[in-house]
C-alpha cells in the first residue's frame, strides 16, 4: 500500500494519460508510514 | 503485499479523516451506511471507494478485486487485488486502468506480512504487521478501477485493485 499525500488526491483522481511520469512521481512520495509493532519494540528498547 | 486493511468509523476518525471528509463532502453514515470501526477488509468484499464522479469526487461501494475488460470470468478479480508500483504502467491487466481510471481507497491502516526468526529462533515465522501513518488516520492508497459492464444482468459496477510498492 502507498497512502498518497493530501495535496495529490485531486492530481490522482484526474489522471492524465500523457503524463505517466507526473502519476508515477506521486506513487514515488508516499506519506512515512509505520508499523504498530515497530513503534512497540521502538517503546520497549 | 496489502491483503486487508482497516477503515475507523466516524467516531474514532481522526481529525485529518474528519477534515478530508468534509473537504469532498462525504458522510459515511448516510452514504455507505457504516458506523463501526473496520478491521478487516477483504479481497473481494464491498469497501468505500472514492472516484470522480461528473460532479466531482464520488464515494460509492465496490467490490476489491480488478477484472480487466478482456477477463472471461469475473474469477479473475479474486486474483488481482494489488498491483506494484514498479509494474502497474506496463502489466495488461493494468496498464489501461493506470492511464485513464484512477480512485481512492480511504484506509485508517494495513497489515502487511512480515517474516522474522527473531519470535521463533528455530524457524522462520510470518505474522501479519498492521501500517499506519497516525495514531488515528485515514490514509488513501491510490487504487484503479476497471470500466466492466459484463454481459449478465448484474448491475456494473466498478472492481478496483490497490497499489503497493
Amino acid at each position: 500500500v502507498i497512502p498518497i499525500k493530501p495535496e495529490n488526491l485531486e492530481a490522482w483522481l484526474d489522471p492524465q494519460p500523457g503524463r505517466l511520469a507526473d502519476m508515477m512521481a506521486i506513487l514515488e512520495a508516499p506519506i512515512d508510514a509505520y508499523f504498530e509493532h515497530e513503534l512497540v519494540e521502538r517503546d520497549a528498547a | 503485499m496489502c491483503g486487508r486493511y482497516s477503515l475507523f468509523g466516524p467516531a474514532t476518525a481522526s481529525r485529518d479523516a474528519k477534515e478530508w471528509m468534509d473537504r469532498y463532502g462525504f458522510d459515511i453514515i448516510s452514504q455507505i451506511n457504516q458506523r463501526d470501526d473496520q478491521f478487516n477488509i477483504a479481497p473481494t468484499q464491498k469497501a468505500l471507494i472514492v472516484g470522480q464522479g461528473p460532479d466531482g469526487a464520488d464515494a460509492r461501494m465496490y467490490r476489491w478485486g480488478l477484472i480487466p475488460t478482456w477477463a472471461k470470468d469475473t474469477k479473475i478479480g479474486a486474483k488481482m487485488i494489488n498491483a506494484r508500483a514498479e509494474t502497474v504502467a506496463e502489466k495488461p491487466a493494468f496498464r489501461s486502468a493506470f492511464k485513464k481510471r484512477r480512485c481512492l481507497v480511504p484506509a485508517s491502516g494495513y497489515f502487511e506480512w512480515s517474516w522474522s526468526s527473531v519470535r521463533s529462533p528455530s524457524r522462520i515465522c510470518s505474522w501479519p504487521a498492521y501500517g499506519a501513518t497516525s495514531r488515528r488516520p485515514t490514509t488513501s492508497p491510490p487504487s484503479i478501477a476497471s470500466r466492466r459492464s459484463p454481459a449478465t444482468r448484474r448491475p456494473r459496477f466498478w472492481p478496483q485493485a490497490t497499489i503497493g510498492a
